[in-house]
Formats: structure tokens, sequence, C-alpha cells
């Protein structure tokens, strides 16, 4: 049997920078190894704690200020000098002035369309300016032309894949999944309101705290125990955000929903036992289980659970 | 492999301004330096685009806070508003527990050496070890070792600024009571 696997090398581990035949060593060496076990788990929970502190440092979302105003501040073209920077900066306010009044007029006051608005003319404009001083990019050919515009009226569409931080995605895109899918709905969960919600559980429902709520579907569970609870709520950036709860036993199967839309779930938190009666009269206890859902990378899924209530 | 910017900017905006916003701790000037790292991968069209972004990020970070240095001024010290005015007590509440909490944070990188803290941020914004080893100049192999170094580091400085805010707050609610 190989000695003990060395710290570092149970780090590339759990950073999945390994080779398969690395893993596939290590993972043979855990099963038969209570010491290397237990340093992995330190490992496994030391990552999940650096990734969790460094989630509450993130920029904060550029949404709104982006509605708010087309700042001069935000169209900085420092390679290209101060009248460049000038003209972007005067281009960009018409461009965006423009796009305000049009979506005012239009679209109604959904922030995440307007903030498709705004984000677009600051680079939009460092390109416009960009290409008018051909000063980085040489003499402005057709090819060169059509990729910077495929680039602007493509390649600032809101992120909805993973491996993005969960509150700097600009904006969403009318018919996105995330905004016309809900899959508890689509598994036939039945609505209920807040107020029979509150009743059910006691006035302890989970749910995230300063996030409207769309909302509540549930699913009964057998022999007295707490139903299983999906609030749906909705980020500043219009996406959808679900807050399952529900004894331990039945949270799985809703993750296995979410997991069929390529939602993602948070570390599942366990929370105070319930203790219920059974049809034969018996207490049992129910372990209560709460983790939050949402297209969004795990470190940010684990980062919400912070404003979570009702817990 | 032909170059994609678009591809690039949707698979690493979203990254390279949280990695730049964690040197510069200003959400907007992290947006524009970040513009900037992508306006310059249009220019230079790099073979290696994921890895040049970050190198030439963490270039154009350390100019920048070289820059605060000369003008005697310091980027922590820039003022950063929210970016949505907060409607209600509770919500100023929430903004000054954020503030704290991101302050702890921003402590608690500066407690690491120069070199663990740039290999841990590249490794947050999802560069692999090959990658992180190839900008901070080291063996893939010690990338492992940085990595554990630091986010042990990391966790500890955090655990202590944390601990010493409770206390903070606990004589705090004392002296009120009293």
């Amino acid at each position: 049997m190989r000695p003990h696997i060395p710290e570092e090398e149970l780090h590339a581990y759990c950073d999945d920078e390994l080779s398969p035949s690395q893993r596939g060593e290590i993972a043979a060496h855990l099963l038969g190894c209570l010491v290397c076990r237990a340093q992995h788990a330190d490992v496994m929970e030391l990552r999940a704690r650096t990734v969790a502190i460094l989630a509450r440092a993130m920029p904060r979302t550029a949404t709104a200020a982006s509605v708010r105003m087309p700042s001069v501040r935000r169209f900085h073209v420092p390679v290209l000098g101060r009248r460049a920077s000038i003209a972007a900066a005067l281009f960009a306010t018409a461009v965006g002035g423009g796009a305000w009044l049009a979506v005012r007029a239009h679209a109604g006051t959904d922030s995440s369309q307007l903030a498709t608005t705004f984000v677009t003319p600051s680079i939009f404009a460092q390109l416009q300016a960009a290409d008018s001083v051909s000063r980085d990019f040489g003499p402005a050919d057709a090819t060169r032309r059509a990729q910077m515009m495929a680039f602007i009226t493509n390649g600032l569409k809101p992120h909805t894949t993973s491996a993005h931080g969960p509150l700097t995605v600009h904006a969403m895109a009318t018919g996105d999944p995330a905004l016309e899918v809900d899959p508890v709905e689509a598994a036939g969960w039945a609505a209920t309101n807040w107020d029979s919600a509150m009743a059910i559980t006691n006035g302890s429902l989970a749910r995230l705290d300063g996030l409207p709520i769309k909302s509540i579907r549930l699913h009964p569970n057998g022999d007295g125990e707490r139903p299983t609870i999906v609030v749906r709520q909705q980020l500043s950036d219009g996406r959808a955000v679900w807050v399952v709860e529900g004894p331990e036993t039945q949270v799985g199967p809703v993750g296995q929903i979410f997991a069929a839309s390529n939602v993602g779930m948070s570390m599942p938190l366990r929370t105070h036992p319930d203790y219920v009666k059974t049809a034969d009269n018996q207490l049992h206890q129910s372990i209560r289980v709460i983790t939050v859902a949402a297209y969004l990378p795990p470190d940010s899924l684990n980062a919400l659970t912070a404003k979570l209530r009702g817990r | 492999m032909a170059f994609d910017l678009e591809e690039l900017y949707r698979t690493t905006y979203a990254s390279v301004v949280r990695f730049l916003y964690r040197k510069v701790w200003d959400a907007d000037r992290a947006e524009d330096l970040a513009q900037e790292v992508f306006m310059r991968a249009f220019a230079h069209e790099p073979e290696k685009p994921r890895a040049w972004v970050f190198a030439v990020a963490a270039n154009i970070a350390r100019d920048e806070a070289r820059a605060a240095i000369r003008r005697r001024k310091h980027l922590v010290l820039m003022t950063h508003e929210p970016s949505v005015a907060p409607s209600s007590p509770s919500a100023v509440e929430d903004d000054m527990d954020r503030d704290e909490q991101e302050a702890e944070v921003r402590e608690a990188l500066a407690a690491l050496s120069p070199r663990d803290r740039e290999v841990l941020l590249l490794w947050d914004a999802g560069l692999s070890y090959p990658e992180i080893a190839d900008q901070a100049g080291l063996a893939v192999g010690a990338v492992g070792t940085t990595l554990a170094r630091a986010r042990k580091r990391l966790v500890a400085a955090h655990d202590a600024m944390a601990s010493e805010r409770q206390t903070f707050r606990g004589d705090r609610r004392a002296s009120a009571h009293s």
C-alpha cells in the first residue's frame, strides 16, 4: 500500500487537476486509509470555506448603475487618447440616451431589459472609437469590421452558463429558460399562497431575504410530515431562484427535478429536527433540509444560503 | 484554433471582473479595466486567450496600484458607492453587513503573500493548475502546495477577524445595555 497522500496532492485531487490514473490511484487509497480519508475531508472543507469566503467579495452588480445613467466615467478608452475618449463618451451618451428613451417607451420598466440596453453602448462606444482612430487595430478591413459587429451584437449577450460570478451577470434576455421554465411546476406540483404556506410551516417558511416571491409550490409527504415546499423568488437581474425545503429524505428527488433542467443546487443545510406523529401514534424525528437552486455556479449558490430566512 | 473574442468574452468576462475587483476593490474600475483587457485581446488575438486575458488583467491591476501609490492615493480609500440606493433600513443594514464582510475578505487576502494571493485568485477565477503555473512562474507541481498554504492562511486570517468582530459587537452591546 502506498504511503499517506501528501496534502498538496489531495488539493490537486479535490480540484480535479490530476490525470485519470493518478485520480484512480488516490481514490483506491482513500478507500482503505482512514487517515487520508480524514485529511481529504479536511481539504474539502478548507476548499469549500475558501470559496465561501471569496464569494463575499464580489463586485456589486453593475446592472442598476447602468440603468440609472449612461455615465461618462464608464467610458474609459485609455489607449486611445483624450479626444477619442470624449468622442466615445458623447457617442455612448447619445446612443445610451436614445436607447433608454426607446426602452421606456416600449418595454415598460423591466430592469433586465434596461440593463441589456445599457451594457452594450459602453463597449460599443469603445469599439467605435477604436475603429475610427485605427491605432490598435490597423486599417479597418471588411472582415475585422464584420467580426467587430458580430462581437457587438452577439458577444454581449447575458451569461446564462456557469463559471461566472453570481451577481456580475449583466442582464437576462427575454426567452431565457430561467424566466420561462419552472421545473417543479412542470412536474405538476400544486401551487399555494403565502398565508397557507406560512400556516403549514408554523411561520418558518424558508426563503431568501429581500427577494420578491413569485410562487410557492408544495408536495405533500406522508405520515404527517412537513411537506416539501419550493419557493420561487426573483433575483434583482430577473433570474429565478428557488428555495427548496423539506424532510431530508424528500429533498433528493427535488434535486433530480432541478438537475434535469440543468439548474444547480447549493449544499443542503440541515436545520432543527421536526418530531412528527405517525399513523400508529409513534413520534419520529425528521430532519429538515433547505437548499437553494438557480442557474448559478455552486459557490454563488452556497453564498446565497447566507440570506436564507425561516431557518 | 481561430481566435473567438465572443466566446472568450462570454466565458471569462465575469471572472476577469471578479479577479480585477479583488485587486482594485472598486466595481466600476474593475469593469473599466476588464473592458480594456478585452479591447487588447481583440487587438492582439492571443494564442492562449484565457491565460492571456488574466495575465494582462494582472499587469493592468499592478500598473493601477503603482499609479495609485505614485499619486499617494490608496485605492482602498476610493469611494465605492452602492450600485443601488438602499430603499429601507434593512437594506442599509444589509449593505453595512456586506461592507463589513467584504472588508474582512480584503484584510484576509492582504494577510497572504503576494504570490499566494495571486495563485488563489487565479484559481478562483477558474484557471487550471498549468495555466496558474505559467502565469505565476511556478512548476505545476508547486501550485497544489501554494494553494494549500494560501487556503489555510486565508481561512485562518478570516476566522481571526470574524472572531474579533464578534467580540467587538459583544462589547458594544454590553456597553449599550449598561
